[in-house]
């Protein structure tokens, strides 16, 4: 699990920073208001980041981050702080729902992915030359994602995005791991036709050059 | 193992979450199958840029000020409604419990042998015809003090007969006590119900209970039927000696009417 954007924008958090998500869960149980803050600082972008790949635009994003964070704090005194229940799995899964019930709605209308960043973050050391994304491979990729439907995608985002494992995923969508399992060998079947599509084309484009 | 199978243990593999078997068998299959033996080279490269797809098309976007203010309070205000929908869940758990409870203690009461508190009169038993129970120790007399008499004979023997017993003879208000009622009847056809109207004309006042027997009773024979005296007890403070019985049909349903002949007093403790 990830841990982004631990920020202390009040000065007197500093102590609750250093604490483990369970302690500050603990502690928001009591009421504690400055852990409340804390938790939130330390998952909303997170969440927010995972709802937008779900939702595909910012103010559903916006939404239902707001949505996941009610939920969440309305059900946290009945959340059970014990070995093996991890708090950040129980966020995802009332993100996902969240989102997924949106979605659901009859008005609600899926939109198509927003124009890619002009520059993409990698990560050198592990950045082969041929599998280096570029801005028009990256929108053919996630226009694959986009269209494996909502159950594949939201299997492929939980288990590349939240890193999250087949078991994990299996809780988060309540579904069985073996679903989740042939669920993602669906999913890269078809991806990995997208990405085959995209290695041709480049090694077309490259002989086209040394032929020139 | 096929490819679909050999297909879905990969990521598995790659972990090494698999037993040594499954592995086994798997490398069995990819030493045999070059396109399972490809999946799992290629499949590194497929999750980096899926990965790194996903990282991607979020990276930079972050949740805007004012908004982060607004899940704080949304939260904070949610946390506080939470915190008070468990305190009355509890609350709710407790008295539910304490009902149960109570009704745990009503319900081995009864099983104890306690009487029932409804219905007013209950079933006890059904005799066949001829096989009154007032021989023996038992005792048909409705009066302390007087000898005991059978059911009396209806004058028209198609017309059913009945007889109330206390017991014990004698008593207090607040002593426990039974009230049994005999109902004997010659019919040919059962009986769906029975109709007792209690006369009670006591030293202290006039009362009129009603009380009614689900059936069916049987048309032939004598039913005995317990009648709970606890809707007595809380307005009747004399000892009451039942006699005269009376039985009449009104559209299908017998009544019995008793009526109080003799009254004592009990002396309070």
């Amino acid at each position: 699990m990830k841990l982004l954007d631990v920020k202390d924008r009040n000065g007197g958090g500093d102590a609750l920073i250093s604490l483990d998500t369970e302690a500050l869960v603990l502690r928001c149980q009591r009421g504690d208001r400055l852990a409340v803050e804390t938790l939130i600082l330390r998952y909303q972008n997170y969440v927010y980041r995972l709802c937008f790949l779900v939702m595909r635009n910012e103010q559903d994003a916006e939404d239902m981050t707001q949505e996941t964070f009610i939920r969440a704090f309305r059900a946290l005194p009945r959340f059970e702080v014990r070995e093996g229940k991890n708090f950040e799995g129980w966020l995802y899964r009332i993100a996902v729902n969240a989102c997924r019930s949106r979605m659901r709605r009859k008005w609600y209308q899926v939109l198509p992915w927003p124009e890619p960043a002009p520059t993409i973050a990698g990560e050198p050391e592990e950045q082969p030359d041929r599998l280096l994304m570029q801005g028009e491979a990256r929108q053919e990729m996630l226009a694959a994602i986009d269209a494996l439907g909502e159950k594949h995608r939201l299997v492929v985002i939980l288990r590349y995005y939240a890193g999250l494992s087949n078991e994990e995923i299996a809780e988060v969508l309540s579904i069985p791991s073996g679903t989740v399992r042939s669920r993602l060998h669906m999913a890269r079947k078809r991806l990995k036709k997208v990405l085959k599509e995209r290695e041709n084309k480049a090694e077309r484009t490259v002989s086209r050059g040394v032929a020139a | 193992m096929n490819c679909q199978a050999a297909s879905l243990l990969l990521d598995d593999y790659r972990e090494g979450l698999l037993s040594q078997r499954e592995c086994h068998l798997l490398e069995l299959h990819l030493a045999s199958c070059p396109e399972c033996a490809a999946d799992l080279r290629f499949r590194p490269a497929l999750d980096r840029d899926v990965r790194r797809t996903l990282a991607a098309s979020v990276q930079g976007l972050t949740l805007p000020p004012e908004m982060t203010a607004r899940i704080v309070y949304a939260a904070e205000h949610n946390l506080r409604k939470g915190r008070r929908g468990r305190r009355v869940r509890r609350s709710l758990q407790s008295t539910v419990m304490l009902v149960g409870l109570a009704f745990l203690c009503v319900g081995l009461y009864f099983l104890a042998g306690g009487d029932p508190s409804t219905p007013g009169v209950s079933i006890v038993s059904q005799l066949p015809a001829n096989s009154l129970p007032f021989s023996g120790s038992h005792d048909p007399v409705v009066a302390p003090g007087r000898s005991p008499s059978p059911l009396p004979e209806p004058a028209d023997q198609t017309l059913p007969s009945a007889s109330l017993v206390f017991e014990p003879r004698t008593m207090r208000p607040s002593d426990p006590y039974t009230m049994t009622l005999f109902f004997q009847s010659n019919q040919e056809h059962q009986i769906d119900s029975l109709h007792v109207e209690l006369d009670v004309d006591g030293p202290t006042g006039f009362y009129r209970f009603d009380l009614a027997v689900e059936g069916p009773l049987p048309g032939r024979g004598v039913s005995i039927l317990r009648v709970t005296p606890d809707v007595l007890e809380a307005r009747c403070q004399e000892q009451y000696l039942m006699s005269a019985t009376e039985v009449f049909r009104d559209e299908g349903t017998y009544n019995v009417r008793m009526t109080l002949s003799d009254a004592v007093t009990v002396p309070s403790r």
